[in-house]
């Protein structure tokens, strides 16, 4: 059959090839028992990150539905989360799903399922996770009157609908008013003077993660413009210590609901 | 495209490897049918035809997929692919030599690359750019053409199959670090890491398979005692040692079928070892399926007629009118076009036309 000299051989199986599969595999189990932790970790890293969009994509579609308005924060003391019940963040798609009503505040978060056409329906603002700050705020000094203007009006029992004055340059960009949280809220400050430059990022985070949830510390943070980023823990505002420990003293993240 | 059932054929053919290969290609057929019809679950629109013969992803896509034999198919196609490739090969290079046998393989992987191109380009119409990574990689014909030049090399490179077969399992092994790592991002948008860079999984455990199967032509062709003695002393064997992993390793790294991880990779190894087995022994037997034959001898023009020509005929039927008349379904789209294909076959073959790269 070789009229080239071509011949491929035919060998017995000796054992120390099965010697050797026994070692590969032993090896790659081991690799893949390490790989497996450091993907699981990461993998809950991106998962914050689509809760966190989700819950950004759900107080944006609320804001369509209440001239730019994002939710007001809720009243009843001790949850950093928009109002139950306002602006309806469930949100259909296609008309093929429709709201909960039994709970509506539950939004539509988009699974994998066949094509990620299925959603689930997952309570949005449990408060568990992140703190909705409701209002704009940039810096440690608005953080700070942002928490004392909440203390002072859950004590009064009176709500968040309105922007809340504040002392002159502790309101949001330094002026004497924390606005609410709206989407032409660029456009509102600039009718005051306080301009902020076209193509830059709004500095204003809507949604905070609490840090502590994964091996590295930080947390997403979710902005008025949407886009989401990590923040080390303690690291630039939002994520402060001080602010964090201020928002978990309002927030404890084990506070009974009050429904 | 050569007719090789002539006189300047370099090896002879053999029944039972075109009655496997005629089983693929019939599996591939109903594949192909089955799954314009998969309905959505989702959204209650029921599948039709037997569900068992279509890919789990059309009806569950998760982190942990759904596996049906069909999810395997290709894993098995590839398999047949690369142990028919060997006798192609080494034939080419024993009576002709190297360079024959290596224009033949160029020939081969270029002609698949090629197919792979046309399909990007007209598999949708609509779509008026070409993915370069459908083409290159991810398509089912890149990886075709990937197998075959993996195949090619190893069987050129490392000539003692043994030594094959570990340098397979060990490219495995490595694929398994790899898949579990978070270095790479996987297929799919849920549970992988899209800032990583994509790897592709799929192509590289698809040309591990194919370089396995030329190992297990290599036992079989250069066995001393013969072909049965080399099912029964080391393809059966070893397809069970591949099942007992699969079936370990998918409790840790669940089979994926675009991604083809190990598990998947060493289920469709047992799976299509023994299938080789069973048409070896049907062959000694005398058991032997008419239409297998001609469907196994032209595998890989069935593979793009199914392709291409099936879905689009399955396309031009209004889903309600099928759905309403389950009998007339099992007629136009479950019978006619497998019988068509068929038909097609059986006629080339009786021309002795036997077309492939």
């Amino acid at each position: 059959m070789s009229e080239s000299g071509f011949t491929l051989p035919y060998t017995p199986w000796r054992a120390r090839y099965s010697a050797v599969i026994v070692c590969l595999a032993a090896a790659a189990l081991v690799l893949m028992r390490w790989g497996m932790g450091a993907r699981v970790e990461l993998e809950r890293l991106q998962d914050g990150a689509y809760d966190a969009s989700s819950l950004g994509i759900a107080v944006a579609m609320s804001a369509t539905q209440n001239d730019g308005l994002l939710p007001p924060l809720d009243p009843s003391s001790g949850h950093l989360r928009p109002k139950p019940g306002v602006g309806h963040p469930a949100f259909l798609v296609d008309g093929r799903v429709k709201k909960l009503e039994a709970k509506p505040d539950a939004g539509l978060l988009l699974s994998y399922l066949d094509d990620g056409r299925a959603f689930t329906m997952k309570e949005l603002f449990a408060s568990c996770d992140f703190f909705y700050l409701g209002y704009a705020v940039s810096n440690e000094k608005e953080g700070a009157a942002l928490i004392d203007a909440y203390r002072a009006r859950t004590a009064q029992g009176l709500g968040f609908e309105e922007d809340l004055a504040v002392a002159a340059g502790s309101g949001t960009l330094g002026t004497a008013t924390l606005y609410r949280l709206r989407t032409d809220l660029a456009e509102q400050l600039a009718e005051t003077g306080v301009k902020i430059e076209e193509d830059s990022p709004l500095p204003f985070p809507v949604f905070v993660e609490r840090p502590g949830h994964y091996s590295v510390p930080g947390g997403w943070v979710i902005y008025l413009d949407r886009r989401v980023e990590w923040l080390p823990y303690p690291g630039p505002f939002p994520m402060t210590e001080s602010f964090m420990k201020s928002l978990e003293s309002i927030s404890p993240p084990s506070a009974p609901s009050p429904e | 495209m050569e007719s090789v059932d002539s006189p300047s054929q370099t090896h002879e053919r053999y029944e039972w490897l075109d009655q496997s290969r005629g089983l693929v290609s019939l599996m591939f057929i109903f594949a192909i049918i089955t799954y314009p019809v998969s309905g959505d679950p989702i959204l209650g629109i029921d599948p039709l035809g037997p569900t068992f013969l279509n890919h789990g992803y059309k009806y569950f896509k998760g982190p942990v997929p759904l596996i049906t034999i069909v999810d395997v198919g290709q894993q098995i196609f590839i398999f047949v692919m690369g142990f028919a490739a060997y006798l192609a090969f080494t034939s080419r290079w024993s009576k002709k030599g190297g360079w024959t046998a290596g224009l033949y393989a160029a020939r081969r992987v270029g002609l698949l690359f090629l197919l792979s191109f046309a399909e990007a380009c007209f598999e949708y119409p609509g779509r008026h750019e070409i993915r370069w990574n459908e083409v290159l990689w991810e398509g089912t014909l890149a990886k075709l053409a990937i197998g075959s030049l993996a195949a090619f090399s190893c069987i050129a490179l490392i000539r003692d199959a043994n030594r094959r077969f570990l340098f397979a399992l060990g490219v495995m092994a490595l694929h398994a670090v790899c898949y579990a790592s978070p270095w790479f991002d996987r297929y799919g948008y849920v549970n992988d890491l899209p800032w990583r860079p994509m790897f592709p999984f799929g192509a590289v455990n698809l040309a591990v398979v194919a370089v396995v199967a030329t190992c297990f032509a290599q036992w079989v062709w250069t066995h001393p005692e013969g072909v049965a003695a080399a099912f029964r002393q080391r393809i059966a064997p070893t397809c069970f040692y591949a099942l007992g992993a699969a079936y370990c390793l998918g409790w840790v790294q669940p089979a994926h079928h675009h991604d083809v991880t190990a598990s998947l990779a060493l289920f469709a190894v047992g799976i299509s070892g023994l299938m080789l087995t069973m048409c070896f022994c049907f062959g000694q037997m005398g058991i032997h399926f008419p239409l297998l034959t001609p469907l196994g001898k032209n595998l890989l023009l069935t593979f793009v007629l199914a392709a291409i020509i099936v879905d689009l005929y399955i396309g031009l039927y209004d889903r309600e009118f099928l759905a309403q008349r389950p009998f007339m379904t099992l007629l136009l789209v479950g019978i006619l076009p497998a019988t068509i294909l068929a038909a097609v076959a059986v006629f080339l073959e009786r021309r002795s036309i036997i077309l492939r790269a």
